[in-house]
């Protein structure tokens, strides 16, 4: 009876407890649709940076590497790349291996000398490791150990380079000497980085291999078919260097994507702030209800009281009566916030402007997780539980004799 | 041995700036069975009584014992477990619960006991019928007439079986005929149960039904 009785005194004033509802369910609402958003825009940036050529995994000599590799690529060649590869292309979840060098080079055309990071890997790399560049001239490329190289826009763009024009690279070999190259421009490409497309080329790496006399790649990029599959591939791969002693280490994508890492770490700090907004609301507007209800019902408190009802009972019911309060406006605003979240991305209304250090913006989607559903109900029962619990306590201090002579 | 025993009981409201005396110096033993009417006009002091008997008030000074406990030194756990086992209420204003039915009002006291569903609802239906309600047990009380709200009301406070029923002016919010039903049946079941009924009012009508009758003025007992 005492979860009847909760229940049916929330239905006593309709009016009080639909409004208190709305501010819950709005505040739910609010949360859930702007979850979706961060799962959506962080799903979309962690794909589109492992997909950027950074992989899933990535394998190299040592840790050293990721601190010094800039600076001495070539240091950093694996040696027994092949049986590595074939090592971790046996694993499950593993899509396929390939290697890559990257190594800064000088390029010339004309009358025009500047700098290129040229990321060189096997021209039969599917596609989706290098999703993140689209060839806006030309062709990809598409034969190895052709000399043929792909600017990024904004390289091309400063050397005044067409497709079809041959530049020439200088750079430094493994062993020290000075190497160069004419390559043909077989295609300029955009990565919707603007730094990238400053900066970067790419070629093939068997071309890059014999350009720079390359005993080995400097890493191994892994490729799962699924990116909740990194953690659990990448204790695999550790797993099988310890035991058969390959002088190699793997690391997984988020610890080398430190935009990522600071994208989501804004993203979550801005969300703390909403739901600290959504839980005052909600705290205040509990308050008030519960409070309006113990002083309408003073006598009644005294009632249940003389018949035998504890201080810890009465304190149960009012707090019973926020909690309730708090899990249907949990609930409502979670289904709430699936149909905003559906109808919106029907709509596709909302246009994200490039943020910062991109040069595309793109259509906000919202996908709210069953997680942020539970999270969400969970919060709305929790805050309004707690928020009850003071003028639930003023319920259940009152003085017998005075609540029964309350008029 | 007497139901209730009150040794100089005194009892004052109020703070620093202004304290009103509502009892002094009242001493009172109630036997089992009796039905005792507590008279008096307006602020004489006869709720303020019947509340500490009813435990629900303390004195300032003096002592009382109710079925040989005496409640000031109960916790509050325990002292409401007492007073749902030992003492029923009955108010003018009827204080029924209004979202909940006839029958759910009277099985509260029961539920809180821990009486089982069966035993709930035999002994409930039971009184209802004796109260003449029965046919009112799923009414909410909005939808009952003063005397049928005060009959629930009756039937509330005897459904634990309880051994002292203190009633504040019953019959005060209902008109003569009504009240004199309500009286009749108080009667009846004070003869039949032997439960001990306090009774305040200042209505002759209530007192010619008591079997022995004390009133109040200004605080103390004055016959």
């Amino acid at each position: 009876m005492p979860l009847t009785l909760a229940f049916r005194n929330l239905l006593r004033n309709k009016r009080r407890t639909a409004l208190t509802l709305a501010s819950i369910v709005s505040g739910v609402i609010s949360l859930m649709v702007y979850a979706g958003f961060i799962h959506y825009s962080l799903w979309g940036l962690r794909e589109s940076t492992i997909h950027s050529g950074l992989g899933h995994i990535q394998i190299v000599k040592n840790d050293h590497y990721f601190t010094s590799g800039a600076f001495d690529p070539f240091g950093f060649s694996l040696e027994r790349a092949d049986e590595i590869t074939a090592k971790v292309q046996s694993l499950p979840h593993v899509r396929y291996v390939v290697p890559q060098s990257t190594f800064g080079s000088s390029i010339g055309f004309k009358d025009k000398t500047g700098l290129v990071m040229v990321q060189a890997v096997p021209v039969n790399t599917p596609r989706d490791l290098l999703r993140f560049r689209r060839v806006i001239q030309g062709k990809d490329l598409s034969q190895p150990n052709t000399p043929e190289i792909v600017l990024g826009v904004g390289v091309a763009k400063r050397l005044g380079v067409q497709v079809g024009d041959q530049v020439t690279l200088l750079t430094a070999t493994q062993g020290g000497g000075v190497n160069a190259m004419d390559v043909g421009v077989v295609g300029i490409s955009k990565s919707g980085i603007r730094e990238m497309d400053n900066i970067y080329g790419y070629m093939d790496w068997e071309l890059a291999s014999q350009f720079l006399y390359l005993t080995g790649p400097s890493v191994l990029i892994g490729v799962l078919d699924q990116t909740e599959a990194t953690h659990s591939t990448l204790q695999q791969i550790r797993d099988a260097f310890s035991q058969s002693g390959m002088a190699a280490t793997a690391r997984p994508w988020h610890q080398l994507a430190d935009y990522y890492t600071q994208a989501a770490g804004f993203f979550y700090a801005l969300m703390v702030v909403i739901k600290a907004i959504v839980v005052l609301v909600s705290v205040f507007a509990i308050i008030n209800t519960i409070t309006m209800s113990v002083f309408e019902r003073v006598r009644e408190i005294g009632m249940l009281r003389i018949m035998g009802s504890t201080r810890w009972a009465i304190m149960t019911l009012f707090v019973t009566e926020g909690m309730m309060m708090g899990l249907f406006g949990g609930v409502i605003g979670v289904a709430g916030g699936f149909g905003v979240s559906g109808i919106l991305n029907l709509g596709e209304w909302i246009y994200i402007a490039p943020p910062p250090g991109m040069s595309e913006g793109y259509v906000a989607q919202f996908k709210p997780t069953l997680w942020d559903a539970l999270e969400c109900v969970g919060l709305a029962t929790g805050v309004s539980v707690l928020a009850s619990v003071y003028p639930a306590w003023n319920a259940a201090k009152m003085s017998v004799a005075e609540a029964i002579r309350f008029k | 041995m007497p139901i209730v025993q009150i040794q100089t009981v005194d009892k004052s409201y109020g703070g620093s700036m202004v304290t009103v005396q509502a009892l002094s110096g009242v001493s009172l033993e109630v036997e089992a069975g009796e039905m005792l009417c507590v008279m008096g006009t307006s602020g004489s002091g006869k709720s303020t009584l019947l509340n500490i008997m009813g435990t629900i008030d303390t004195p300032t000074k003096g002592r009382v014992w109710i079925a040989g406990q005496e409640p000031s030194t109960l916790p509050d756990t325990a002292l409401s477990r007492f007073r749902n086992q030992t003492i029923g209420f009955v108010f003018q204003s009827f204080n029924l619960i209004p979202v909940l039915t006839a029958f759910e009002n009277v099985a509260y006291p029961l539920l809180l006991a821990g009486e089982n569903r069966a035993t709930r609802t035999q002994r409930v239906m039971d009184l209802l019928h004796q109260v003449g309600m029965a046919d009112w047990a799923r009414s909410y009380p909005n939808c009952l007439s003063g005397g049928q709200q005060q009959r629930v009301a009756i039937a509330r406070a005897l459904v634990a079986r309880p051994k002292l029923v203190m009633a504040d002016e019953p019959t005060a919010s209902l008109d003569h005929q009504t009240g004199t039903q309500i009286l009749d049946l108080i009667q009846q079941i004070n003869t039949t149960y032997q439960t001990t009924f306090v009774l305040a009012t200042h209505d002759p009508l209530v007192a010619s039904y008591a079997t022995r009758l004390i009133r109040m003025d200004s605080g103390r007992m004055v016959e």
